[in-house]
């Protein structure tokens, strides 16, 4: 029987950020954990899917776009992904991830809500029903439940609805910068043991205040919680399953400027989860989405006001990249006249990496993880 | 006297927002009496709320805000130039607004001396949520809780249940504002003009009629059928607010629901009788809704579920069967009259037990650690906010109608404990040098102080025994 001080120190050496003792104990039981993994990043505020992955080919997108459109700038021009689409110039290592085979892009997929509240349209995605109220608790959160024995871990200081139900998904955010607690924390340790509530839950604390990127201080930006969640996936003994959400893709108004510093952020944040995940690389699944999309035609504050179809992307090892899924609708007819039509419905994509990837069968997703969804198939070929 | 301070940290504690200085001495010579005394006085006069805009006010500057930016997007479409003056964000037009509401509310729980009325109008503005989580919505959530719910926590049930679900911000919240009989009037003319024939009653909106049953009323446990929340939400159709119907009251004499700015639109009800529960409700418009509502106050699951939320909420997660059939009896037998039911509750042996006790939650956490160093938020200080959103509950923001989550699965975490302790670091330099860190954690624990932290509050250097009364696990309860 280990004595207090050995159980903390064998907690502390592990190169673990052990916040989930359910976890270790299945593992010590012989239950072989899962090797695949899934992170989804979700960007609120309404990505330009046109912008993040330009189809420059089209005829018409020139003039549609003004000067949104990035084909002729200079020598940092777009680049190509086949003979329509391109990425964005800031997308470089997405770019060379999509020329290994391990990224991934699928157009025009919408929710099947048709409206452009912000709020309602995230609602509709992380709960993801058909509508806004359809359901009160999180399809990532019913998706872990669906896999016997995972946990998920969600990067936020309070628990967004895509992360809500009743599967195992805690949270985790950045300390921010300033003096950490450690010390105070390792002075009361002795007494937090005493608490049969607390002192378990106390002592994971303390074991998860360990090696933490000196540039986590900075309080959470895009590309340094990505990279923490590679860290958390590549524990042996983390959660299968990940959250990682950015603010700020609401670009109204000057949107090239915006747009670029952004995707920077979210390609550099693509490049060092890889890195972060290393070995596990080859089994992850990444996916990035967003509410809906944006018009098509600048607006008058070169920017781009809220729209409907936008574009997911995949990425990581499990994938099969160096592909444009999807039906691609062009540009010549648009819905109401802005948006890019949805030919997709964003949980047919949900679906197919959570079905081909993490296993979890069609009837599970088609009545509980996605309620009353059977009629949404699953996009097949996501996954390698 | 061992024992009343025991029951005075308890009645400090669990009944009330955490002690200051002091307090617990004063209240130990009458526990119980402490807590009664405050049902009967008058309603605190909230003075730190003063000053605050009503929701009337809010609802017409959030629309003149809207139609700004309407009429500027407008130009910009037919191509005109642009005027040059940039209208203000939503941020920048009422940022100010929302931060004086969490501030004023803040100092309003700091400094209370009846600290027990300020748990029960928690209690039933986290009952009856507006989450604050955009469009208008965003600016009403203190409005919502000074008019439709501090008013009403001592009458009965089913007068707070009317001004909640007639006040403006849950019928925007929960889209009932939007809401349109499909027979109305007003239904009618909008069939006509889309010609849609769908299975569901184009215009008619359901969102705040499953709610009043699910989470304000029966409870989601409770004996209905998705026929009855079609029939509630047809009778609640035309409570509207002053959004959706601009000229409204004076517009052809339209009533108001209540003051603040929600009216009855009688073109939008949807006409003829409405059958709930297998009752039949035959008046003519608001008052159909109404009496619906009153008649759901009345209903055994209605008690019940009442009773075991603040059982919950005050006493255990696991609420004592017997403890909430006492509060449940009680309710049925005064026709719902809280005061009678808190009074029942607050004289229970069993809600004075020790071997029960609840987590803090972080609002409940940092009130305790302020009133404790005898501080609250400054005038425009936005750190109350922070501090919040850093512990994991935004003010105003539970996300969804269901509120804030009342047992201790629903907070403890080894991050969220972790915030604690950055918390409880911050605010070792607000104890005045005349008290001693030990007199911090007798005033503020009393016998619950236990002999180790006792220990180690003496031992450490000022400031650090200052963080370790308030990171202790003692401090984590309530």
């Amino acid at each position: 029987m280990l004595n207090r001080r050995q159980f903390l120190a064998r907690l502390g050496a592990s190169a673990s950020l052990l916040l989930w003792p359910p976890l270790a104990l299945l593992a010590a039981e012989g239950q072989p954990p899962r090797p695949q993994r899934l992170a989804v990043v979700l960007l609120r505020g309404a990505l330009d899917g046109l912008a993040a992955v330009p189809a420059y080919a089209e005829p018409t997108f020139a003039a549609l776009r003004g000067e949104l459109d990035l084909s002729g700038s200079g020598g940092t021009g777009l680049l190509k992904l086949d003979g329509t689409f391109a990425l964005h110039p800031a997308l470089v290592a997405c770019h060379r991830l999509f020329s290994d085979g391990d990224f991934a892009v699928v157009h025009a997929c919408g929710l099947p809500y048709e409206g452009r509240s912000h709020f309602d349209a995230q609602e509709c995605l992380e709960n993801g029903s058909d509508s806004p109220t359809g359901s009160r608790t999180g399809w990532l959160n019913r998706a872990v439940g669906a896999m016997q024995g995972s946990q998920g871990l969600g990067i936020a200081s309070s628990r967004p609805l895509i992360i809500r139900g009743d599967a195992p998904f805690s949270t985790w955010s950045p300390t921010p910068g300033r003096q950490s607690p450690a010390a105070l924390a390792n002075r009361i340790a002795e007494l937090y043991a005493r608490d049969p509530a607390l002192g378990a839950t106390f002592a994971r604390a303390i074991a998860a205040q360990r090696v933490v990127p000196g540039d986590l201080a900075s309080g959470g930006q895009l590309d340094d919680v990505m990279a923490t969640a590679g860290e958390f996936l590549a524990d042996a003994q983390g959660p299968q399953v990940a959250l990682v959400q950015d603010d700020g893709w609401d670009t109204h108004a000057q949107q090239n400027a915006v747009l670029s510093r952004k995707l920077e952020q979210l390609d550099s944040g693509m490049r060092r989860l890889r890195e972060t995940l290393a070995p596990r690389w080859r089994d992850t699944a990444v996916i990035v989405v967003t509410e809906f999309g944006r018009t098509v035609r600048i607006n008058g504050t070169r920017g781009t006001d809220h729209g409907t179809a936008s574009t997911v992307l995949l990425a990581g090892g499990a994938i099969r990249g160096g592909k444009v899924h999807g039906e691609w609708p062009g540009l010549a007819r648009l819905k109401d006249g802005r948006d890019l039509i949805t030919t997709r419905d964003v949980r047919s994509v949900l679906k197919g990496v959570l079905r081909d990837h993490m296993h979890i069968d069609e009837a599970a997703l088609g009545d509980h993880v996605f309620p009353r969804s059977r009629g949404v198939a699953a996009l097949d070929g996501l996954i390698a | 006297m061992e024992n009343r301070l025991q029951q005075a940290v308890l009645a400090a504690n669990r009944f009330g927002l955490g002690a200051r200085p002091g307090e617990l001495v004063d209240i130990a010579h009458d526990p119980k009496g402490w807590v009664l005394a405050q049902l009967e006085a008058a309603p605190d006069d909230a003075s730190s709320l003063r000053g605050l805009p009503g929701t009337s006010d809010y609802l017409a500057r959030f629309s003149r805000f809207r139609l700004d930016h309407r009429r500027a997007r407008e130009r910009i479409a037919r191509g005109e130039p642009d005027t040059g003056a940039a209208l203000p964000t939503l941020v920048e037009r009422f940022g100010a607004d929302k931060q004086a509401e969490i501030g004023q509310r803040a100092r309003q729980q700091c400094l209370t001396q009846t600290p027990v009325v300020e748990r029960l109008t928690m209690f039933w503005s986290n009952h009856f949520t507006v989450s604050g989580d955009g469009g208008s919505v965003q600016l009403l959530p203190g409005a919502f809780e000074r008019e439709a719910i501090r008013p009403h926590i001592g009458d009965d049930f089913a007068t707070l249940l009317l001004a909640a679900e007639q006040h403006p911000a849950m019928l925007l919240y929960l889209d009932n504002a939007k809401s349109i009989g499909p027979d109305s009037r007003l239904g009618q003319r909008r069939n006509a003009r889309q010609r849609r024939a769908t299975a569901k009653p184009a215009g008619l909106n359901e969102n705040l009629a499953r709610e009043i049953m699910e989470l304000h009323t029966l409870s989601v446990d409770g004996d209905y059928r998705q026929h009855d929340v079609i029939e509630l939400a047809q009778g609640l159709t035309g409570w509207r607010t002053r959004l959706e119907v601009p000229d409204a009251p004076s517009a052809k004499g339209m009533p108001t629901l209540t003051p603040y700015g929600s009216v009855f639109q009688q073109i939008a009800h949807q006409p003829g009788p409405r059958t709930l529960l297998d009752t039949r409700f035959g008046e003519p418009g608001a008052e159909q809704g109404r009496a619906m509502l009153r008649f759901l106050a009345r209903q055994d699951d209605t008690s019940t579920f009442i009773a075991r939320k603040l059982v919950r909420h005050f006493v255990a997660d696991t609420p004592s069967g017997e403890l909430v059939a006492q509060l449940a009896r009680t309710f049925r037998q005064t026709n719902g009259q809280l005061s009678a039911v808190y009074r029942a509750l607050f004289s229970h042996d069993a809600a004075w037990q020790d071997s029960t006790r609840k987590f803090r939650r972080p609002e409940e956490f940092l009130i305790a650690l302020y009133r404790a160093l005898a501080i609250a938020p400054a005038q425009g200080e936005t750190a109350w906010g922070q501090q919040l959103r850093l512990l994991g509950q935004p003010p105003f923001r539970p996300g969804g109608p269901d509120g804030w989550g009342d047992t201790s699965a629903d907070w403890i975490g080894a991050d969220a404990l972790w915030k604690r302790l950055l918390i409880a670091q911050r605010h070792t330099d607000r104890l005045p040098t005349t008290r001693d860190p030990m007199e911090l954690a007798q005033d503020s624990l009393g016998p619950w102080l236990g002999a180790d932290t006792a220990v180690a509050v003496s031992l450490a250097p000022r400031s650090q025994a200052i963080a370790i009364v308030f990171a202790s696990p003692e401090f984590q309860w309530r």
